[in-house]
């Protein structure tokens, strides 16, 4: 207990014994560059986020799978992947233009780009709809009994419907609807590629294009959402600039919803060319 | 603790915008061009990584306002990105190893 | 709502729902429930770092002793060959759970959520972190977190109908395929996880941002204590890692409710990636487990040998090298998972890398002590057996960053023994300096030292006898994780279980100590170790709202026990 010295014998020396001022800190200012700072660091976390479905992507893309991902990269529709880079760059353009506009004090202005902005990014959840809406027309779904296939193998469906889709009430006819032919003769592997594009029933999927659609769904799954979330935050913004909170003199807001804007179109501009240039 | 009572009020203007928004377009042309091109897929993915790391520098640098920064938040950012850089050779040190 | 954005909480009594708290004031002038209720907001609703602290303090105590007990039932099982009172399945939850518990729950968000909290703003002379609120909605996230855990334990059925043992299992590292496969509450427990890393995630931003942006006038990068730097090294961790292990939870939740098939070998995925993307993240935590220990005993040390660190500079340069180099061995955890010897040579040799600046830092608190006017006091003792400890299971690291000898002791008891002397003889040794450090500037209050001396022997002692023997038991071969083990082993394990009832009966004697203080120790003066650095020198005894009265001046540096300025 040798240790404790009374504070004031030692402390008051340190103290140059001038009028000490009360403390001041910061009222009503909000810290511009540190909520900037903040939202860049947030955004590192996004980007870690993602590079690490990315670093699984690459590891496959890469490897055992790198022809069966040109396969199945083949049922991706290139235009509507195309389309909606040029959507997400455009509300990119329309982002930093209200930024600007709100810089240079044009409020209407402001709201017309923001308002913009979230246009084309309901626009680009619209195209995502019907591109996953098509796949799953195909049976390209995540735990489909096509996918269920590369588990147990393709000639062992009544093991998949046994463990499956026996109580679900599914007859097992109706889950094996192999496609047949006019005669009622069950098709070929041959004849089944030979179908043309459309709602054929059964289509048997391999093990790297299984893999493909998981990681497809599940990266651009993570990425639409973000772009709902984006869209709330836009909104959020249209309402703060319209009541007159933010203005010219504390953009700051607006900017900062702008970096995370563009980091969702960063991350479409690697996830584009990975699934649907791929082919 | 630094008061930026006038932090620089750097307005870049329409025209500059559209300037990098062209060259945005101009690449994403051009990446879904060079995938019509079958060279070997080992070249294509390399070339559509550039292509892409191209846009995304010119999303970084001009709409992301990095270009005007401070100097520890450009660091920053390239430090990131070198992370996950290294990050990515490491664990390709093993797939790539596998035969 | 007035033109500045939202109501700086500068002006209120920093609690967030201030409409709320200002009900319950009404209604509490007549009615003692409501005055207890107001109260209980100003704590739980409160946006002050301080009060932040603390309640993380009492959060992860609590978490720590549940998981202390959870590491005893495995002792006692222990004792003896074969089944003594829980069965297997039992078993496998429980060390799954002793092990979600201390890392997620108590190692990870450690000092910086305690100590980071309560003192980071004080040290650098400001009057809060950076955003206030959000470091409230951290520990809302942590508390989310703790409670989807403890339900995990509980909620749930095993998919034909019945309800039994749900407890997830497995070991904590969630490995695929089991953790796609078992009907565990495996589901829950990863989401839990998913939230509590985002609750470290955001901690790490306000305190970069805090450092960068709010210290005070005078106070340069190189003038900041090393408590300051090891939280800053900590939290860019924190930023850039957490998340990879956010996503790769994500992904087994996804791949369990989905079927996708991403890690699944049956559908084609790669089990080996999942733990590549695993580790990615928990080898640089165990950085976060260990750096702002390094800074609090760098503190302690300068202390209480009255004498300025050696090699400040070298000290902030090794804490930022391990960080760095810290995200590059990952792949030292999977030498026996079937990856190529390719990888397992280079990251082998990347491993010895980083003790190098750890040995940097062991040199430099030894050099620090040399000449000093050393006081023994119970912080320093905590802080020299944490450098005793820690470099034990630095030197079990390295050997097992060999890869022959990992190949041996890989999955024994070993390795358990290694992780030990650094999570618990590391990371929480140094919390445990910490807090017998602050204590006094905490909480007004000084402990006994003798109750603090005796339970700190008794800790040490049971601690390396179980550890140690952990270790030794791991060389003759015994395997972690097995809820049965040959007779061989037994006298080692009941030398261990010994060791470990020992080891608590400290632990319970140090926070007896602790919380029996907070109601009848002696007052604390403001600077009780003669301290330089800002809470001692110009902060209150506790401090106050806003930390400061006065504008807190730089006169000398941290640890300027020569003069001034030196």
């Amino acid at each position: 207990m040798s240790s404790i010295a009374t504070a004031n014998e030692v402390n008051n020396q340190d103290h140059l014994e001038e009028e000490e001022e009360d403390f001041h800190f910061d009222h009503n200012h909000t810290d511009y560059e540190g909520a900037k700072l903040g939202v860049w660091l947030f955004l590192f976390t996004e980007l870690v986020l993602f590079g690490a479905m990315f670093l699984a992507l690459f590891v496959y893309t890469t490897g055992e799978y790198g022809a069966e991902f040109h396969e199945a990269g083949k049922s991706l529709k290139v235009m509507m992947g195309a389309g909606n880079t040029l959507v997400l760059l455009t509300s990119s353009l329309t982002m930093v233009y209200a930024i600007t506009a709100l810089q240079k004090g044009s409020k209407y202005l402001t709201l017309l780009w923001l308002g913009l902005t979230i246009a084309l990014a309901l626009a680009f959840m619209v195209v995502k709809y019907f591109e996953w809406t098509g796949k799953f027309k195909h049976h390209i779904y995540p735990a489909h009994l096509s996918f269920m296939e590369a588990k147990y193998g393709p000639s062992d469906l009544s093991k998949v419907w046994d463990k499956e889709f026996k109580d679900s009430g599914t007859t097992l006819k109706e889950f094996n609807h192999v496609p047949v032919t006019a005669a009622g003769v069950e098709m070929s592997p041959e004849e089944v590629k030979a179908l043309p594009e459309g709602d054929y029933p059964h289509h048997r999927y391999t093990k790297g294009q299984v893999v493909f659609f998981g990681m497809y769904f599940a990266m651009t799954g993570l990425h639409g959402f973000h772009v709902i979330i984006g869209v709330l935050l836009l909104l959020w913004m249209v309402f703060e600039v319209a009541k007159g909170t933010v203005t010219s003199e504390n953009y700051g807001y607006v900017e900062n919803v702008g970096l995370y804007w563009h980091l969702v179109d960063l991350i479409w501009i690697y996830l584009f060319p990975l699934f649907y240039l791929v082919a | 603790m630094s008061h930026d009572h006038e932090h620089e009020h750097h307005v870049i203007g329409y025209g500059s915008h559209t300037l990098v928004y062209i060259g945005l377009l101009f690449l994403t042309g051009l990446t879904v061009a060079a995938a019509g091109v079958d060279l070997s897929w080992a070249v294509n993915l390399t070339l559509a990584m550039i292509i892409a790391t191209a846009k995304a520098g010119l999303v970084l640098t001009y709409f992301m306002h990095l270009k005007y920064e401070k100097p520890y938040l450009q660091a920053f950012i390239l430090g990131v990105i070198l992370f996950m850089f290294i990050v990515f050779c490491l664990t390709f040190v093993d797939y790539a190893s596998r035969v | 709502m007035s033109t500045a954005s939202a109501k700086s909480f500068y002006e209120d009594k920093a609690v967030i729902l201030e409409g709320l708290y200002n009900y319950w004031e009404e209604l509490g002038k007549n009615n003692s429930f409501f005055r207890k209720l107001a109260r209980l907001h100003t704590w739980v609703g409160s946006t002050d770092h301080k009060r932040i602290g603390i309640l993380y303090l009492i959060s992860m105590l609590t978490f720590f002793a549940v998981g202390v007990s959870l590491g005893f039932t495995i002792r006692l099982e222990w004792f003896y060959p074969g089944e003594q009172f829980i069965n297997a399945r039992v078993y496998n939850s429980v060390f799954t759970l002793h092990g979600i518990i201390m890392i997620f729950l108590f190692v990870i968000p450690g000092i910086p959520a305690i100590f980071g909290n309560f003192f980071l703003p004080i040290v650098i002379g400001a009057a809060d972190v950076s955003f206030p609120r959000l470091n409230l909605a951290s520990w809302y996230m942590f508390m989310t977190g703790a409670f989807l855990a403890a339900i995990s334990l509980f909620v749930g059925s095993t998919g034909d109908g019945s309800l039994t043992f749900v407890a997830p299992d497995g070991g904590w590292t969630f490995y695929a395929p089991y953790s796609l496969q078992s009907n565990s509450n495996v589901g829950l427990a990863v989401f839990a996880a998913f939230i509590l890393g985002f609750s470290s995630i955001f901690t790490g931003l306000n305190f970069i941002t805090t450092i960068h942006r709010m210290r005070v006038e005078g106070m340069g990068w190189y003038d900041m204590p090393l408590f300051v730097w090891g939280l800053y090294a900590t939290s860019w961790i924190q930023v850039l890692a957490t998340p990879v292990i956010g996503i790769t939870l994500a992904l087994i939740g996804i791949e369990r409710l989905f079927g996708v098939g991403i890690f699944d070998a049956a559908m084609g995925g790669d089990p080996v990636l999942y733990q590549h993307m695993f580790w990615i993240y928990s080898h640089p935590a165990v950085y976060v487990m260990v750096i702002p220990g390094m800074g609090v005993v760098s503190e302690i040390i300068a202390v209480f040998s009255q004498r300025t660190i050696f090699g400040y500079k070298s000290m902030v340069f090794s804490m930022m090298g391990i960080a760095f180099v810290g995200y590059f061995v990952w792949a030292h955890h999977m030498f026996t998972s079937g990856m190529t010897e390719t990888s397992m040579i280079v990251f082998s040799f990347l491993t010895f890398f980083v003790a190098v600046p750890t040995a940097v830092k062991v040199f430099n608190w030894l050099a620090t002590l040399y000449k000093g006017s050393i006081q023994l006091d119970p912080p320093m003792i905590w802080a020299l057996s944490f450098v005793f400890l820690f470099s034990i299971g630095g030197f079990t690291g390295l050997a097992l960053g060999m890869i022959n000898i990992d190949i041996a002791v890989h999955d024994t008891l070993y390795v358990v023994g290694h992780f030990h002397y650094t999570m618990f003889g590391g990371g929480a040794v140094s919390l445990f300096a910490g807090l017998h450090y602050w204590y006094p500037k905490m909480f007004g209050r000084m402990y006994n030292f003798f109750y603090a001396y005796v339970g700190w022997a008794l800790f040490f002692v049971g601690f390396n006898t179980l550890y140690g023997s952990m270790l030794v038991a791991g060389i003759m071969g015994m395997p972690r994780r097995y809820h049965d083990y040959l007779p061989e082993f037994t006298t080692i394990h009941q030398i261990g279980t010994v060791g470990s009832v020992i080891m608590i009966f400290g632990l319970i004697i140090v926070f007896g100590n602790l919380f029996i203080s907070l109601f009848s120790g002696k007052k604390a003066e403001d600077n009780p170790w003669m301290g330089k650095t800002l809470e001692w020198d110009q902060a209150s005894t506790p401090p106050v709202l806003f930390n400061f009265k006065k504008q807190p001046r730089i006169n000398h540096g941290p640890y300027d026990y020569e003069g001034e300025w030196v």
